[in-house]
This record gives structure tokens, sequence and C-alpha cells, in this order.
């Protein structure tokens, strides 16, 4: 070992050396730049522009940050760039654009010491403003995100992630639904008509949503709706909370988590209903003189407006519903100014 | 006295002697049997004087469990100088407390250190392949990399330079991860050898 050790020293002050010479000699930092660089294995940006009508755009990709923006045109362009270990289609048939793209495993040996292209993995979708065009996104790694200040408008929108991001907003949209497994979902300033959503691990944040229904469905993902309009929110969890708060929704809230709290601020609603197993619930309501109200906490401890109900709490009059059932959490409902 | 030894069965006393040098020998080195049979000896003087039938004294030897007899303090008097006598005092010990009823909780306890100990230095040996294999393609990219002199003579020095730092790295954390064994292994000496005396 000893013996080793000396000769890796050795080596070092022979490499620290020729570091040394090297400057010294005036090399071209241009050339040592590109060396450390992995641009050339990426290409030239290639452009693909339809100018036929299109109705979806399809993408699938292993690793790519797909940029969604707009323009005032009526084609649509897609841009990207194919490093060479990638295998990339891109095609259009039946009024559908695809592009696949398929990492193949790198021929590098050891570890990656060259740069990657800062832009290299970029996936630039351009699309007409009033495109109304369904959008299928499937995602492995990378991220998802619109980036122009005009409003996106599409149909219905598909979209799968692996580990990919989604940072959405500033769009119109019918039918959305989003499958996300072990990355955040954010999502802002947005309307659609129906939006499901199904996350697994990370966060979840909606805000400034107009939705007419949202459904949730979440493993460990805590879910944050923030400021926003609905008509219906459902929502079921198994160990994720879920933190809704300054929304107003007309209709329903119905949000149910095994383990996770329930945290519920909401304008006038028709219907609350809400259920765990073990976690806490606070809700807070314009007015709980409103509400018929059914609310048990089996091992657990009721409050109305702060005042200790027991263990359970029944109003059978009021033109509006509200059911709260947990076995061993305890259950605050308040009235709020908004 | 010795021709008295003699003259009461000294020879077959040398002969028990060598039988238990010989047991010894499978699991000491020379030295600590040379010192062990030292003890053996004046024993059987000791008793010899008392007209104790040789062949009877080495009966009460019990030679099954001789090497347990002896393991915690030669372990102890051993000097771990090397990384060879370092892994057979490791082996010996842990081979020890699973026989040992009592010390079986604390042979499983060691294990477990153990094989968290074998686990990174595994992995550093896997990071020393990595480091190689990175070195090896970075020196094949220079060669089909057009540079002048200057360029090639910077480029491979930062190479080697940082070759050479990860692999002096990676060696002082495997030393450090030995020191560990090391460390454990001697805790674990010491230990049995006060539970030895207690009990």
């Amino acid at each position: 070992m000893k013996i080793i050790i000396r000769l890796c020293a050795g080596t070092l002050i022979l490499g620290i050396i020729m570091i040394g010479l090297g400057f010294i000699m005036g090399p071209d930092y241009d050339q040592i730049g590109a060396f450390f660089t992995d641009y050339e294995t990426y290409g030239d940006q290639i452009t693909y522009i339809e100018h036929d009508e299109v109705s979806k755009v399809s993408i699938d990709a292993d690793h790519r940050n797909v940029i969604l923006s707009t323009h005032d045109e009526d084609y649509i362009i897609i841009a990207y760039y194919q490093k060479d270990s990638d295998d990339i289609v891109v095609a259009y048939e039946d009024q559908n654009i695809t592009f696949i793209q398929r990492s193949n495993p790198s021929q590098q040996q050891g570890f990656n010491y060259k740069l990657p292209k800062p832009d290299g993995e970029d996936l630039y979708i351009i699309l007409p403003k009033d495109s109304m065009i369904d959008l299928d996104i499937i995602l492995k790694r990378g991220y998802i995100d619109h980036v122009s200040l005009d409003i996106l408008e599409l149909n219905d929108v598909y979209i799968r992630s692996e580990q990919a991001y989604v940072l959405m907003g500033n769009f119109i949209a019918n039918d959305m639904n989003i499958n996300v497994y072990d990355a955040y979902l954010s999502m802002k300033s947005f309307k659609a008509v129906r939006v499901s959503i199904d996350i697994h691990k990370y966060h979840a944040h909606i805000i400034d949503a107009d939705i007419e229904r949202l459904l949730i469905s979440s493993k460990s993902s805590d879910v944050e709706i923030y400021e926003g309009s609905f008509i219906r929110i459902d929502g079921i969890s198994e160990s994720g909370t879920f933190d809704i708060s300054e929304v107003t929704v007309s209709n329903t809230i119905d949000i149910s988590s095994k383990t996770g709290d329930l945290n519920v601020s909401t304008s006038q609603t028709e219907t609350i209903r809400m259920q765990t197993e073990s976690g806490h619930m606070y809700l807070f309501v314009v007015a709980t003189i409103s509400y018929r109200m059914s609310i048990q906490a089996l091992n657990g401890e009721v409050y109305v407006n702060s005042h200790f109900m027991g263990q359970s709490y029944t109003k059978n009059y009021g033109v509006l519903d509200m059911e709260l059932d947990t076995i061993n959490g305890d259950i605050r409902v308040n009235t709020f100014t908004p | 006295m010795t021709s008295m030894l003699y003259t009461m069965g000294g020879e077959s006393m040398h002969a028990y002697l060598r039988e238990i040098e010989s047991e010894l020998k499978k699991y000491f080195s020379p030295q600590e049997v040379e010192r062990i049979l030292v003890y053996y000896t004046k024993e059987f003087e000791r008793r010899m004087l008392l007209k104790e039938d040789p062949m009877m004294i080495y009966r009460t030897l019990d030679m099954e469990h001789i090497k347990e007899r002896w393991l915690p303090e030669t372990l102890k008097l051993r000097q771990h100088q090397s990384l060879k006598i370092l892994l057979k005092s490791l082996i010996q010990l842990i081979t020890y407390m699973f026989k040992v009823t009592s010390f079986i909780p604390y042979g499983i306890i060691l294990s477990l250190f153990i094989i968290f100990y074998t686990v990174c230095i595994s992995g550093v040996f896997f990071v020393i392949y990595l480091v190689s294999q990175t070195f090896y393609q970075y020196m094949i990219d220079v060669v089909y990399f057009t540079f002048e002199r200057a360029e090639y003579v910077l480029v491979i020095g930062i190479g080697v330079t940082l070759f050479s730092l990860a692999l002096l790295l990676m060696l002082i954390v495997m030393k450090f991860f030995l020191y560990l064994v090391k460390v454990t292994t001697e805790i674990n000496i010491d230990f049995i050898q006060v539970k030895e005396k207690a009990i």
C-alpha cells in the first residue's frame, strides 16, 4: 500500500509540473474548452416544421425538457438536438405529429468528464396560439414547461412522467389526465374542464386554477391547492396530506386520506366530505351556521368554532352538507371571515 | 532437578509437550506456541514433583479446548502489524465468539460491522476501477483530439493530476476503513478478555 501511495504522490507531482509547463507554453484555451465539453456529439439544432393541419402532438421521450410555447403563425415547429447516442423519430400521420426519443446506453467507460450542452436536452414545441390540439407527453426524465406569456389553448392533455417535473401554467385545456411517479408537479394559472391527477411521491401544487372537476389521487404526495375556482374537488390519498386554501368550490369537496391530515379553507360549498383514519382535520368555512353537520371522531376530539363537542357532533338544520369522519384524529371546524 | 525429573518420566513429559505443541501450531504462530509451552512445561514440572503421572497430567489438560483456552490472551498479545495477521485474528475471534454461547450475540454484532466495512472497502475498489476506466478513456480521447504541443502537455497534466488525486483519496479512505477493522477487532479482543475474566 505504501508503495502505491508513494507512486500516486509521484504521479501527482508529475501532473502538477505538466500543468505548470502547459500553462507556460501558452495553450489555446478554446481548444482545451472544446476538449472538456460534449457539444460536438449533439450536432446542430434540428428544426421540424409542420404546415399541414395537426390535431395531436405526441411526445414519447427518455430524457427531454419539453418546452412549450406559442407563436402567431399557423404552423407547428419542433426543434431539438440529436445526440450521437440517441434514436429520434419525428413523423406526421393522420394529423398527428409524433416525436419519439430513445437514449442508448452510453459507450463511455467510467465517469463522464465532459460537460453536456446546456440546452442539448431541450425539445421546443412551438404551437399556434389557438391551436386547440391534443397533447400527449410520455417522459422518463427532464421536465415539461410552458414558457410563453400568451395563453396556450389545448384540447385534451395526457401526461405521464416517471422522473420528469411537470411545471405547466398559463394555458387552457379541456380534459387533462396527468400521472406523475417520481417528480414534483406544479401547475398554476390555468383553466380546464376536467383534470385528473395521479401522483405518487413528491408534492403537487395547483395554484390559481379554474377547473370544473378536479380529481386527485396520491400515494404519499402532499397536495396543495391554493386559490382558484372549482365546481368539484375529489381527492384520495394513502399517506399524503391535502392542503386546500383560499378556494371557491361551488358544489362538492370530497377528500380522504388514510394517515394524512386534511386542511381545507373554502367558500360556501354545497357539500363537504372529509374522511381519514388517523389524520387530523382542520376545516374553515364562511359560516358554519349554513351547514347540516355530521362530525365524528371515534377516538379523537371534535371542536366546532373552538368549542369542545366531545367525540361527535350533529346538526340537522342548514342548507349545505358537511360530513367529517375520522377514527384516530381530531376534527376542528371554524368559521372564518373571508 | 532435571536429572530427577528424567528419572520420574521426563522423556514422556517431552513427548506430551510435543503433542501439545503440534496441536497449538494449528492455530498460533511459533512465537505464540513457544510462550504457551513455557506454561505447560512449568505445569508438568510442578505436578511431577508432586509425583503425578505425566499421562494423568496430560489427560487433565483438556486438549479438545486448548485453542479456546489460550485464544483470548494470545490475541491480546498479538501485534497486528500486517493485514494478514489482522485478518487471521479477526477470523479466529469471530469463530471463537460463535463457539462460546454467551458471546454469540456479540459475534453477530461484530460480523455485521465487518460486513459493513467489507461493503465499504468493496465500494472503494469499485470507485478505483471506475476512476481507472475514466483515465483510460481520457487518455484515448486525448490521443484522438487534435492538439498542439502545449495543449497536449496541459491536458495530460490535468488528467494525471486528477487521476492521482482521486486514487490517493480512495487509498486514504481504504486505509481508514482498514483502521476501523483493526480498532473494532482489538476492542472486541479486549471485550472478550474482560468478559472471560469476569466469568
